[in-house]
Formats: structure tokens, sequence, C-alpha cells
């Protein structure tokens, strides 16, 4: 692990209207890491990848992101296209967001393309298939999340599950320093968790690294390296999901459960 | 999809017209003529989404401007058609470049009054206006040939556009503008793109049409406005709409001239059954009813 990290995060505020939705917020995360940001609905969590990838523009704070070539990107001075473009910072939704009019082969190519700045040549006039390229990485990226046999099938005609992976493959197959994810857990059955697990440590092994938004600990505690808990848009507790799980201010602040108490996961109580 | 494959196959058929039909060749050319505008609105609204109206203003333009071109200065039809075409183009995308940022209602209102303003100014002021400027293009069998090559060529850039990253880039924009933002997607590129494209296709089709006529007649341009809109509108995204659109608008009253009073009226029963096509097409999980007419979204990333 290198010494500086990939994202520095320092003292990020926003509010929307008169709710404060981040209050000055400091973090990090390391290259080849899985990081959590939870909390329950409400926390500001999304409002904190909004802010990363551009969607918001915070009111305070800073946000570097290091990149290999020791050059620093101030993401709160750039438009969401240069973040993903030069940062390589590429986020998913909680609710799927696909172009759900487009097959999954095509959700995975127009990614590409747009992340490789090709559509001001000549060359974004020739079909796609000519990019033989592109097609064996979209192709690599879909296998990897089985979605191979789904590749000519329209985006909308998915499953949740199938969605969420799509997601996962059109954001990996842009090849991003960090992937940010929007509670990628939510909804799914508890195989479909194992199945998104082994999904993201296949990412960290790729070499991106993952910053997840959750509200449940169970998904934190077998992937994150450390989470970070808020409420209300501040930091109550950091450090690695095994010490955050027993500590009472998470309890307390988090989920409203009095220190003592074991925490049972909401959604895996039911499966 | 622009099913650019019917749109050859048509200007290919219609290259039998002379030696079939010889006393059709010039209502065939109309025809064909308002096929290549309508393909052109097809690209913006239908492909991109884009309630682009101004094509009809670069149609007139189009037909001005060679006229103009020809009335300063003695220079064979051809270069002027190409001057004019290279002008209305650049002039579309200065005009319309600015307008991009702006809400998708309000670029549709600019663009209406552009395509309202354009062919006033140019039919009525008499410092700008053209009248009845002769045109001699040279042999009308020439002429149609050009014209064929060049649907041609509009229905090879269609097919490869369809499945090309600029044609799912534009597929991408109309769709979701939120999601394009997150995977670094410059929409407004891919439709300054796209608004070249169709001023080009339009400003061509405007200055075939006084070729054929022989003469640039000013007072054509708001009847060629109506007529573009319900071809634009009956093709949606497919490019066969607009051959299939241009032969009831334009072709109609050329060959059955006892119903060329009624071409309004075959137009709007037209346009209620394309949008019939559509809903029915969307009930089988098709595309959506409004693919292009969504006003509720924003045209740039600025609007959002």
């Amino acid at each position: 692990m290198s010494a500086q990290p990939l994202l520095r995060v320092q003292h990020l505020s926003l509010s929307l209207g008169s709710i404060t939705a981040i209050d000055d917020l400091s973090f990090s995360v390391r290259t080849n890491e899985i990081a959590g940001l939870l909390g329950p609905e409400g926390a500001g969590k999304t409002s904190v990848l909004d802010c990363l990838t551009g969607l918001r523009r915070p009111a305070a704070g800073r946000m570097e992101f290091h990149t290999g070539s020791a050059r620093t990107h101030l993401l709160e001075r750039m438009e969401p296209r240069s973040i993903v473009r030069d940062a390589g910072i590429v986020r998913t939704f909680r609710d799927p967001r696909l172009f759900r009019r487009m097959t999954v082969l095509e959700n995975v190519l127009v990614a590409q393309f747009a992340a490789r700045s090709g559509l001001w040549s000549l060359a974004s006039l020739f079909p796609c298939r000519w990019n033989r390229k592109a097609v064996d990485r979209a192709r690599y990226w879909l296998d990897r999340m089985g979605l191979s046999h789904a590749a000519g099938r329209n985006a909308g005609e998915l499953s949740t599950s199938m969605q969420r992976r799509l997601q996962i493959a059109r954001a990996a197959a842009m090849g991003p320093k960090l992937l940010c994810m929007d509670e990628p857990d939510i909804g799914l059955t508890r195989r479909e968790c194992d199945q998104l697990t082994a999904h993201l440590l296949d990412l960290r092994r790729n070499g991106i690294a993952v910053l997840l938004t959750g509200q449940d600990m169970r998904l934190a505690r077998s992937l994150c390296d450390h989470v970070i808990v808020l409420d209300r848009g501040a930091c109550v507790a950091a450090g690695k999901p095994q010490e955050v799980w027993g500590g009472a201010e998470a309890q307390r602040a988090w989920l409203g459960v009095p220190a003592g108490h074991d925490l049972v996961p909401r959604v895996y109580a039911s499966c | 999809m622009l099913q650019g494959m019917p749109f050859l196959l048509v200007a290919a058929g219609a290259a039998l017209v002379p030696s079939l039909a010889p006393a059709w060749n010039a209502s065939a050319a109309v025809v064909l003529i308002y096929m290549l505008a309508g393909a052109a609105v097809s690209l913006e609204l239908g492909w991109a989404g884009l309630p682009d109206f101004s094509i009809a203003a670069w149609f007139f333009a189009g037909a001005w401007c060679t006229a103009a071109i020809m009335h300063a200065v003695a220079l064979p039809f051809w270069a002027c058609a190409a001057l004019a075409v290279g002008a209305v183009t650049v002039i579309a995308l200065v005009i319309t470049s600015p307008l991009l940022r702006l809400p998708r209602e309000v670029f549709a209102m600019a663009t209406l009054a552009i395509a309202m303003i354009v062919p006033g100014i140019t039919a009525h002021q008499k410092f700008l206006a053209v009248t009845a400027v002769a045109i001699p293009a040279g042999d009308t069998a020439v002429l149609y040939d050009a014209l064929i090559a060049i649907l041609l060529v509009a229905g090879a850039i269609a097919m490869s556009i369809e499945r090309s990253p600029l044609g799912l880039a534009l597929r991408a924009g109309a769709e979701d503008r939120i999601v394009c933002n997150s995977i670094g997607l410059n929409t407004r590129r891919c439709r300054l793109l796209v608004v070249a494209l169709s001023a080009a296709a339009a400003a061509t089709a405007g200055c075939m049409l006084p070729a054929f006529q022989g003469a640039h007649d000013p007072a054509v341009g708001f009847d060629a406005i109506a007529s573009i809109f319900a071809i634009g509108m009956i093709a949606g995204r497919r490019m066969s709409g607009a051959a299939i659109a241009a032969f009831i608008i334009a072709g109609i009253p050329q060959f059955v001239p006892a119903l060329s009073e009624y071409r309004v009226v075959l137009a709007g029963a037209a346009i209620l059954c394309s949008a019939a096509c559509r809903i029915m097409s969307a009930d089988r999980g098709g595309n959506t009813v409004v693919e292009g007419f969504n006003l509720a979204q924003p045209t740039g990333a600025g609007a959002e």
C-alpha cells in the first residue's frame, strides 16, 4: 500500500437548502482498498458521492485525488466529465441507471467510447464492431460479471441484480482508478450479495479501489478495509469494520441501537 | 433504428424512374428532396432527441444562399451549391451551439423562432430577397442522378452512424443525461456534430429544390417548413419513415394533382397513423411513444 492516499477528502461540507447534508467530513481512500461509507437513510452518503463525482458542488472543503503520475486532481474544481475522463473516478447509482433501450453490450461500449474521448474523431462515425479492442474489453467485463449470455438483451429487460452487475461492468470497462458505488447491495438476496462481494473483490484484484455506501454492516464487514460511519452528514466513527461494529458511538448514532445489543442486519434477518 | 437500408433501396429504386416513367422525373425529384430534408429532421429529432425546428430554416437558407451566390458571382451551380451548404452549416453551428445549453423546451422555442424568422427575412426584405433567380443547373437528368447519389451517400452515412460510437452516444444522450455525465460523455459535442450533419443535409436538399424548379422562389419557404416538420414527425427515428412521409406529403400532390388540396389533411392523417404505430410499438415493449419529443429533459449539461 502506498503512503499517499488515492483520495483525500478534507473538511467537506454541503448544504441542500436549509439542510446540512455533509458537515465537515474528512476521510481518505488508499489505492487498492475497499472503503465503506455507512449510515442510515439521510446520513449524507449519496451526497458525498455526488460531490466526489461533480454532480454537486460542495460549499466548502477539499477533495484531492492522487493518480499514479504524481498528479493531484482537485475534484471540487472539476466538471463531472473531467472527473471521469481525467481523474478516473466512476460511479454507480443506488437505483440502477442504465440506457434501458440499449443492449447490455451497447451500454458497456458507449461508456468506453465516452471515457476514451474519441467522439470528435472520424472514427466515431464508423461501426463499433470495427473497434475490436473495445468490444473485446466489453465482453471481458460482461463475462466477469456473469452477463455474457445477456449481451444482446435490452438493459431494461434485466432483473435488478443483473442491472446492478451491468452498472459495475460498465464502470469497470472504463478502467477507473476509483469506483464509487451507491448502496450496491440494496434489494439483493443473500446469494446475490455473495456474488456482489466476489465481484468487488475481483475489481480490487484488478487494481480498482472501491468506495461504497451502505446501510448494512454485513457487506462492509466482509468487504471493506475500513469504514466511515456518518450521521446527519458528520463522521461519528471510523476504522476497521470489526472495530466500528461494536462501537457504542456507531450503534447509538447510526442505528439507534443501545450499546451492547447485537446488530442484526435488516436485510439478512428476513433471508 | 435509422434503418438506412430501406432508405438506400428507395433511393436506388428512384434511379429507375427516368427510364421507366420519364414523365414523373420532376415529381420523383421533389419527393427525393423532401426525403433528404426529412432524414435530416429524423436524425436530430428522432435519433438525438433534439427538438430542433431550425432545420426548416437551413433548408430554406440553402436554397436562398445558392441563389444569392449565383446572383453575386459567376460560378457554376455546383460550386455555388457547395459554398451555400458550407456557409449554412457554419451558420447553423454558430447559432445552435449556444442554444444547446438551454432547457429543452426553450431550445425548441428558440429554434422554432429561427425557423420562422429566417424565411421571413429572406422572403420579404428587399435588400435580402433574391427573387426568381434563374438557376441554370444544367441537364435535369444529370441533376437527378446527382440527387440519387447524394441520397445514397446520406443513407450510407446513416447506416454507419447507426452502429457507430456517435450513434450510441446520441441514443444515450437522448435517454439519460445524468448517466451520460457520470460516464464522461460529452453530449453537447455529439449534438453539435449532429446539428452540422443535419444542417448540411437540409441545406443540400434546399439548394436542389430551386435547381429542379429552374429558379428560386422565396415564397416556397413557408410551405417547405410545414412539409419538413410533418415528414420529421412521421419519420421519428426511422429513415424509412422519412421516405414514406416524403411520398405522402410531397409525392401525392405531385403524382395525383386532384389530391393536392387535401395535402394538409393527408399530412395530419399520416401524423396520427405514425402516433398510433408508436403507441402500439410501446405496448409491445418497444421504444417509448414520446421519443424525441420529451420536452421535460434539458438539452445541455448546464441546464441540469
